[in-house]
């Protein structure tokens, strides 16, 4: 009689339900009779203790934080100005600020705080997001509903953006807008990358899960698990030194064409 | 990390109060307050402090800086390079760049008054890369003033740039202190210093106190035919909306009393005059300031006669007084701030009502524990007289018979005119007389 194979042991301790009374009576007369089979069953039922002690993960939140925040502009109370005495004369404002408010959006619930600053001297818009939801290393999405258009808050929670490609009056007319923080995040090195494999990815509070990935042609496919629906990610955002670009995932897949990848990328996933 | 929303809601406070108030220790205050909230997090909220410390103020005048312990601004200033560390683009900021570099140098000044001198080198190594050795204190002033700032000064004045080989922002510094040291020890005539009390509300709404040193000067101008001195603010005062207000009657009367006591012979014309403050912006409020204005309307009347007094500049007075000169007493509530004004400052001395000494001595005891070289003498008198007899402050000018003569001469230019042209016309009669006899 044949001896019973590592897949046998391994469903034996695993799904021993889905085998049948006589292959697990053959199987504990072998795993009786045979001392290094008996070691590899011990094996196998301490690795899958600790397996089981995770839950899935589409059964649990990646974290605790918003996965976005509703911001909206914060009011400008004027003070009575009943102690301020102005010579009539007096010109306006004789100093020129380095730096002024254009725009200031905030959350008070969630303690986040968009502000958007004129620099004159740079001709620039700086975007400056304050949360204690965010942390220095991560890409946050800032979403203009007015503009239709997706802003990327950098590490450190700051942006730069011309005045040519964005005014200040535009800015000003803003009513609201919606900042995405990542579900979770990941690395990808293209140059250590195999034809298929997996990518880890981390949420800020420490859960990891696997991503499938594959690579054929001229593009890199990423396959996400499934995951509850609040959960799944529908954007993946590609950060690296050479660019940003933002991609849609459709079904948990993403497909990124390789002349959009440099060599070594943070991915960000928003839901 | 500090709540961002409530840091937002304290900047547009702070804003708002920077954009009304013109007090550099206001403004200070302020900044550091709105400093401590942040609790170091200096990185996360860079862009609130560049547009806060572009609102850095400078301290334009000497009297800006007096009243402030130096550790307190050297505390700051380690603070702003902690601040500068995490947000490089401050550099940018040039009111806050200036305000730094005027800050040590006011920090150094203060050191110098406070007879700190070992702190002064090493500051002035640490932060201009200038090793010096300071000057012994080889004099006798004439005039006294404060000993360890003058001792400062002829250190400065006796390096030589290229003996020394300093880079070119070393000179432009030793430059500029050198200026600002000799600033505060030139005698400035007809002026005086007036300790005054600052009180303001911080960020958390907390009453903050704090002294400061005020300039007064009266001038006398033409004479008054009514019959009486009228004196003229040329200050704001609280609750009154033009400055042209007449002094109490019994600053000018204790005045006049003074020349009684020298045996002097009465003024008999009157005349107008003015009272101004160097940097008038601030209100003032409370009469602590009549026993200087009194001095110096004293002082202002003096100048036709042939001895006269003068007091030096660098003294600071305060007190009110009555008709006959008599000094009463000031608020108490203020002594503390008071002392801490005159304290941190370049000023040798201070006159205070002889009832109130013993509470500003203890005042000077507790700042003198911090600072023992400071040598700030009082003097408690009950009239303004006793003043006179203090050779340290009081100097009395006897010019000679001929300036004196020349003087009389050019006051009275036009009636010296006509009597010469009388004299000139009889002599022509005369002659014409004597030549028509022969």
């Amino acid at each position: 009689m044949s001896l019973p194979s590592e897949e046998h042991i391994e469903m034996y301790i695993r799904y021993r339900d889905k085998l049948t009374q006589s292959e697990i009576e053959w199987i504990e007369k072998s795993l009786s009779e045979h001392e290094e089979l008996e070691s590899l069953a011990n094996w196998f039922s301490l690795l899958y203790k600790h397996v089981d002690r995770f839950k899935p993960v589409d059964h649990i939140r990646w974290s605790s934080r918003p996965r976005s925040i509703e911001l909206l502009p914060m009011p400008i109370k004027e003070r009575s100005g009943l102690n301020r005495f102005v010579l009539a004369a007096q010109s306006a404002s004789p100093r020129k600020s380095y730096i002024e408010s254009l725009k200031t959006f905030a959350s008070e619930k969630d303690e986040t705080l968009l502000r958007i600053l004129k620099m004159e001297e740079k001709g620039i818009a700086r975007f400056h997001l304050l949360s204690e939801h965010l942390s220095d290393e991560e890409v946050a999405l800032v979403y203009i509903p007015d503009e239709r258009i997706y802003l990327v808050i950098h590490p450190g929670g700051k942006l730069d953006i011309p005045f040519n490609r964005l005014g200040n009056d535009v800015i000003k007319a803003w009513n609201r807008c919606s900042l995405m923080l990542p579900v979770f995040r990941s690395n990808l090195n293209f140059n250590t990358l195999s034809d298929k494999g997996y990518i880890v990815a981390s949420s800020e509070t420490g859960i990891m899960d696997t991503i499938d990935m594959s690579r054929s042609r001229s593009e890199v496919e990423l396959e996400l698990p499934v995951y509850a629906e609040a959960e799944t990610p529908k954007l993946l955002l590609v950060y690296s030194s050479a660019g940003v670009t933002l991609w849609g995932i459709e079904n948990g897949i993403v497909r990124i064409p390789e002349k959009y990848l440099a060599n070594q990328q943070s991915l960000f996933f928003y839901s | 990390m500090p709540n961002p929303v409530h840091v937002e809601k304290i900047f547009r406070e702070l804003n708002s109060e920077l954009a009304q108030i013109a007090s550099v220790k206001h403004r200070l205050t302020l900044l550091r307050n709105f400093i401590e909230i942040l609790n170091g997090e200096f990185r996360s909220y860079g862009s609130y402090l560049l547009q806060v410390m572009s609102e850095f103020p400078l301290f334009t005048s000497p009297l800006t800086f007096s009243g402030k312990d130096p550790a307190q601004i050297e505390q700051d200033l380690k603070q702003f390079d902690r601040i500068i560390e995490q947000v490089p683009e401050m550099r940018e900021i040039e009111s806050f760049v200036k305000g730094i570099e005027k800050s040590r140098q006011v920090c150094l000044i203060l050191y110098a008054c406070l007879g700190e001198m070992d702190k002064v080198r090493t500051l002035l190594k640490e932060w201009f890369g200038i090793d010096v050795k300071l000057k012994e204190d080889d004099r006798i002033e004439t005039i006294q003033g404060n000993t360890s700032l003058r001792r400062f000064y002829r250190t400065l004045a006796s390096l030589d740039e290229k003996k020394f080989k300093y880079e070119s922002r070393a000179i432009t510094i030793l430059n500029s202190l050198q200026s600002e040291v000799r600033e505060l020890i030139t005698e400035k005539p007809q002026t005086l210093l007036i300790p005054a009390v600052e009180r303001f509300h911080d960020l958390d709404r907390n009453i903050q106190t704090f002294g400061r040193m005020r300039r007064i000067t009266v001038k006398k101008n033409q004479e008054n035919s009514r019959g009486e001195d009228r004196i003229i603010r040329r200050f704001n005062v609280v609750g009154v909306e033009q400055p042209y207000w007449i002094e109490d009657p019994e600053v000018a009367l204790a005045a006049r009393t003074l020349f009684s006591y020298h045996n002097q012979k009465p003024v008999r014309n009157y005349y107008l005059g003015e009272i101004f403050y160097e940097m008038s912006g601030a209100i003032h409020v409370g009469n602590s300031a009549n026993a200087a204005i009194a001095l110096l309307w004293y002082t202002a009347l003096q100048n036709r006669y042939e001895r006269r007094y003068k007091f030096t500049s660098q003294l600071a007075i305060t007190g009110d007084l009555d008709a006959e000169a008599n000094l009463i007493a000031v608020d108490s509530s203020g002594i503390d701030s008071k002392a801490e004004a005159v304290f941190y400052s370049w000023s040798p001395a201070l006159v205070v009502p002889k009832t109130q000494l013993d509470l500003f001595e203890k005042a000077v005891d507790r700042l003198s524990r911090k600072y023992p070289d400071r040598n700030l003498q009082l003097l408690g008198i009950s009239n303004l007289k006793e003043l006179f007899y203090d050779r340290r402050y009081a100097i009395v000018e006897t010019p000679s018979r001929m300036e004196y003569a020349l003087t009389l001469v050019k006051r009275k230019k036009f009636g010296a005119v006509i009597f010469m042209l009388i004299i000139f016309l009889a002599m022509i009669m005369f002659l014409a007389g004597a030549a028509f006899l022969v």
